[in-house]
């Protein structure tokens, strides 16, 4: 498979998560379009490490796995406090703060 | 490189074409009549099956699911790093075992700690 | 085969983990109070020994980075080169830990009046400076990765550390949603350059020197394809997020405003000065240019000064225009970045020092005058407070002309060190623009001034009193810094150039 396809769907993918972030109003479906971008990027590292060969972003995907887990844990911690402290998590009830 | 993936696309076109055939026919063929126009058995699930019990499925789920979930999280990735370590078990000997009981001990020490402040209660 | 591992260079980072762990533990498991042993029943500390555990884990990192080095001077890699020690990590190292001691001393009085528990939010800032360690000594994507998360995770929880509190949730909510989204476009920038790499040498590596000099060759030979070019972007547009530079400022002042006040004290000048550290470290020298990336640093080192000192001029409240302040500041340490020479090195350094001390100093003043249940954050809240408290009122009044970089404060030199480095280096233009934007801040900095000392305190105004004396400590401490940087610079400024020397040499 040619680098160029697999950089492409990566890119897609990446593409659909940073929409995600920007066009969603729901907490919960942004955090998971960032996993998105991440599992995107993670794609590109294996698919380019299976074309070059080295072990060195084989480490970096799994890095990429588990800080993301612990992202996504701290995030939901977060948003759950958001909701207990303002009944909702649309991003649309930020008012504290002018944003 | 093309010719490969051309079962893929005939299946798809297949799928597709089916789907338009049978709604297709159904406004064909079908009466049309306004909801409240129906009769009662129009209403009722199609042929089989029996009405739902109930209605409003959108249940709360209490928090406390949440919190052992996070818990549940820490050990489930610890899982991920044990794979180097066990892919390069024989060659990383008495060394390999010292650093991964180090990192296991740091987890257990998290868990402790939400142990002692509660976190572990099931309220 | 077992890794070369020295764990001798990694002291200081093992230290402060250490120190986290024990903290927590300490916390969880010590009785409290005689008698009573409800881990949950009393977050307040009476005794103080997580501030104290902090302190000492803090105090004996830096401690082993100044004195518990050896006289080895170059640099020196462990873990197959995913850790790096040297001159100009270690300075940085320096500065960030400062930063940290002050912003602990600056928050425990809040904490008490807060009731909220202290263990936890110790350990988790200890996480979060081991966090700035590693990256100050990685070398490589993975270190830079993992080090900027275990920065940024608990710097998110900080952020939303009073829970019940609006403003301080959706700080926590934007600079997660945000932070995360920085970090996932540095890691598809890294991505591309690790393709890069293997294609273009046949071996392929994670490593960030690697990078940069099959960078530079396959530029020399104008053979850089569109996408290594596309993941230098994007890997400096992840850490630009981090260091809240133009274009990607947007949530700096919303999180600024609403985080803990020394919570936001310590994110402003630690996170800054380690993330222009690691823009240096990876992108300093003729890769910026061989990357293309020389031309966009310079608009948006130019964006970042301009907008981040008049934005700061409308604004109401204090904690947001001194976020809006940072905004110019790091601004002023990008061109240092551009500038990558060993003086500009060296002048970001010092920059970053003054700058740490000066704004602490600000933030040290509001969290002296806020009391139970009244923070002190707008200008009104300020109101004839010098005149009531000339110490107070004094202190401020140097931090503001320290961060305006009027001579002989710590700023000036800062400042004159920078725009300097960036002269000599041909970036005259860029030196106009900051010059004539820190001529506009110097509205904004002599606003507090005068109204501390120059309008009447509404009636019933009281002296603060009853302060806990690490706020005071810190207050004093972050003055006597900044005049003293100010009054002898000399021997700082060849500190930082022999640091910054380090760096270049290795290049």
């Amino acid at each position: 498979m040619p680098l160029e396809h697999l950089l492409l769907f990566s890119f897609l993918l990446f593409s659909m998560g940073v929409a995600g972030v920007a066009l969603r109003k729901n907490l919960l479906v942004i955090l998971m379009s960032v996993e998105l971008m991440l599992n995107a990027v993670n794609l590109a590292f294996v698919g380019i490490a299976r074309l070059v060969g080295g072990h060195d972003a084989h480490v970096m995907v799994m890095m990429i796995y588990v800080v993301a887990a612990v992202e996504v844990a701290i995030g939901m911690a977060i948003v759950v406090n958001m909701y207990r402290q303002k009944d909702t998590i649309s991003v649309d009830s930020f008012d504290a703060l002018r944003g | 490189m093309t010719a490969q993936y051309l079962p893929v696309l005939m299946i798809t076109l297949g799928a597709l074409g089916f789907m338009a055939v049978m709604l297709g026919i159904n406004s064909l063929l079908g009466t049309k009549r306004k909801h409240e126009q129906m009769p009662k058995i129009m209403l009722e699930p199609f042929e089989c099956g029996s009405p739902p019990l109930q209605t409003d499925n959108r249940r709360r789920t209490a928090v406390k699911y949440y919190l052992v979930a996070i818990l549940f999280v820490m050990f489930d990735l610890e899982t991920v790093l044990l794979y180097p370590w066990a892919v390069l078990y024989k060659e990383l000997g008495l060394f390999g075992l010292v650093e991964l009981l180090v990192f296991m001990i740091s987890l257990v020490v998290g868990l402790a700690y939400a142990w002692r402040k509660g976190a572990l209660e099931w309220r | 085969m077992i890794p070369s591992m020295d764990f001798g260079l990694m002291v200081p980072e093992l230290l402060l983990i250490a120190a986290g762990i024990v903290v927590l533990l300490a916390d969880a498991f010590l009785p409290r109070e005689a008698g009573k042993d409800d881990p949950r029943g009393d977050v307040n500390d009476p005794r103080g020994i997580n501030l104290g555990i902090t302190l000492v884990g803090l105090l004996a990192a830096g401690a082993f980075i100044a004195f518990g080095r050896g006289d080895v001077t170059g640099a020196q890699e462990t873990f197959e080169g995913l850790f790096i020690v040297d001159r100009f990590g270690d300075a940085f190292k320096m500065v960030a830990l400062l930063g940290t001691i002050l912003g602990v001393l600056l928050s425990d009085g809040w904490l008490r009046n807060q009731r909220l528990p202290t263990g936890a939010f110790y350990a988790l800032i200890l996480f979060a400076t081991t966090g700035m360690l590693y990256l100050l000594s990685a070398t490589d994507m993975v270190m830079v990765f993992v080090g900027l998360e275990l920065m940024s995770i608990p710097l998110y929880c900080l952020a939303a550390a009073l829970r019940w509190e609006d403003r301080s949730v959706e700080a926590g909510v934007k600079y997660l949603v945000l932070g995360s989204f920085a970090t996932a476009v540095m890691l598809m920038g890294f991505a591309l350059l690790y393709g890069f790499v293997g294609i273009y040498t046949g071996e392929a590596t994670t490593r960030l020197d690697a990078v940069v000099t099959a960078v530079n060759a396959a530029s020399a030979a104008g053979e850089l394809p569109g996408f290594a070019l596309l993941g230098g972007v994007l890997a400096m547009i992840g850490l630009l997020f981090k260091m809240s530079a133009v274009p990607f400022h947007m949530w700096t002042p919303d999180v600024y405003e609403g985080s803990p006040t020394s919570i936001t004290a310590w994110m402003s000048v630690s996170v800054k000065a380690v993330t222009a550290a690691v823009l240096l470290r990876i992108f300093g020298g003729e890769v910026l240019d061989a990357l293309h990336l020389e031309g966009i640093l310079w608009v948006v080192a130019a964006l970042t000064m301009f907008l981040g000192n008049t934005m700061a001029l409308t604004q109401d409240n204090v904690k947001r225009m001194l976020a809006y302040s940072s905004v110019a500041h790091g601004g002023y340490m990008l061109v240092g970045v551009l500038a990558a020479s060993s003086a500009g090195s060296a002048a970001v350094l010092f920059y970053a020092a003054a700058y740490t001390f000066g704004n602490m100093a600000a933030f040290a003043v509001l969290i002296y005058l806020s009391r139970v249940g009244y923070e002190v954050e707008t200008f009104d809240d300020l109101k004839g407070l010098g005149t009531k408290m000339p110490l107070v009122g004094a202190v401020m009044g140097i931090s503001m002309l320290s961060l305006m970089g009027i001579p002989p404060l710590a700023g000036f030199f800062g400042k004159f060190a920078i725009f300097r480095a960036a002269v000599t280096e041909g970036y005259v233009w860029l030196t106009v623009i900051g010059l004539l934007t820190s001529a506009i801040s110097v509205a904004y900095y002599l606003r507090p001034i005068v109204v501390m000392f120059m309008s009447d305190a509404p009636a019933g105004t009281a002296k603060a009193t009853g302060q806990a004396w690490t706020v005071r400590v810190a207050l004093v401490a972050a003055v006597l810094v900044t005049v003293g940087l100010g009054l002898m610079p000399g021997g700082t400024l060849d500190w930082a150039l022999e640091s910054a020397q380090a760096l270049v040499a290795g290049r």
